[in-house]
């Protein structure tokens, strides 16, 4: 009697898993794609284009502004570490390789050498290179290579 | 039939039922009940899936509620990163700095630089793009010194990556020329 009992409950069991369980789950298992479905749908695509657009530009705002150049220093910076007896003839720069180029006019050594102590003193000068000067018509023309620090364009 | 031989074929019925037991155990419960397992993993991983997406739903949806009501700083993020080249009002604005501060421009061209990837690791963001400006000014220091000013602060974001300044009358005269590139940016699509 128990060894039917136990093969009639392993018949009844299959049944159970083959024909209740296992369709109830796979029911289940549609009415929740079908609400993860309905859920992305909650949120028109136009609205999600919109915001990732808005999103986009703030984050692209945001590194743009943080790497803002702030180029109007360079001439105050000038001003205030210029000996008044030297004028340049051409200013090059670049903000990149945060360079400054000037191509000047001092009227002796002496005051060159001033002038590049003045650099030497400025906290917006990292270093700066004499690319070259020499004695022209009682004058001495030169070129000087600023290496500015990077908070000076900032 | 004698008592001994009903035993036997009552023991040889049960050996038989014990068998066809474990063969539709076997046979056919073990791997229904694989199947179901799995169908069990799958409707428990959907049901997290649809709990998270929920959520996620409900905080875009708030996300894009405040969105909306921030037109007018979308209008205005627009005007400092544009979604296009916008390359006229770059001409237009530079144009009219320029004049302000008592410069005249001799020449105007625009190169665009290669697209940046996307600063955001959100799906869908869109990557940045850099016109790059050369431009030949003329003009005396002060307004030039204006112009950078008004340039570096202007509405669009523009900066400045290069510039050459040369005396362009007499040794003693304040007028200069000035070549600049400038790089400005707008949202690629």
């Amino acid at each position: 009697m128990f060894s039917f009992l136990l093969f009639a409950a392993t018949v009844v069991s299959y049944f159970g898993l083959s024909l209740g369980y296992k369709p109830f789950l796979n029911r289940q298992i549609a009415g929740k794609e079908a609400e993860v479905n309905q859920l992305a749908a909650a949120v028109p695509e136009a609205e999600q284009e919109n915001f990732i657009r808005f999103y986009s530009q703030l984050a692209n705002l945001e590194k743009v502004l943080n790497n803002h150049v702030v180029s109007s220093a360079l001439f105050p910076f000038l001003e205030r570490n210029t000996n008044v007896q030297i004028y340049y003839n051409i200013l090059d720069f670049s903000a990149s390789e945060k360079r400054l180029t000037l191509d000047g006019v001092a009227q002796n050594y002496d005051i060159l050498a001033q002038q590049l102590e003045a650099f030497t003193q400025a906290k917006e000068v990292e270093r700066f290179l004499i690319n070259e000067s020499q004695l022209s018509e009682g004058k001495i023309r030169f070129r000087v290579s600023l290496f500015l620090a990077p908070q000076v364009l900032r | 039939m004698k008592a001994s031989t009903k035993r036997i074929f009552s023991l040889l019925g049960i050996a038989a039922l014990l068998v066809a037991t474990l063969a539709v155990y076997a046979s056919l419960i073990r791997p229904e009940y694989e199947i179901v397992a799995q169908l069990r993993g799958v409707l428990s991983a959907k049901t997290k899936l649809l709990e998270e997406q929920g959520r996620v739903i409900a905080q875009v949806q708030d996300l894009i509620a405040q969105y909306q009501g921030a037109a007018q700083l979308q209008e205005t993020i627009s005007l400092a990163l544009p979604t296009d080249e916008a390359t006229a009002s770059i001409f237009q604005q530079v144009n009219a700095i320029a004049r302000a501060n008592g410069q005249s421009t001799q020449a105007f061209g625009l190169t665009a630089l290669a697209i940046k990837p996307a600063s955001s690791d959100a799906p869908g963001s869109k990557g940045l793009g850099t016109l790059r400006l050369n431009f030949r000014l003329l003009g005396n220091y002060g307004g030039f010194k204006g112009f950078l000013k008004a340039l570096e602060t202007n509405v669009r974001v523009m900066d400045l990556a290069g510039l050459k300044m040369e005396q362009a009358g007499r040794p003693n005269q304040d007028l200069y020329f000035y070549n600049l590139v400038v790089d400005t940016y707008y949202q690629s699509h």
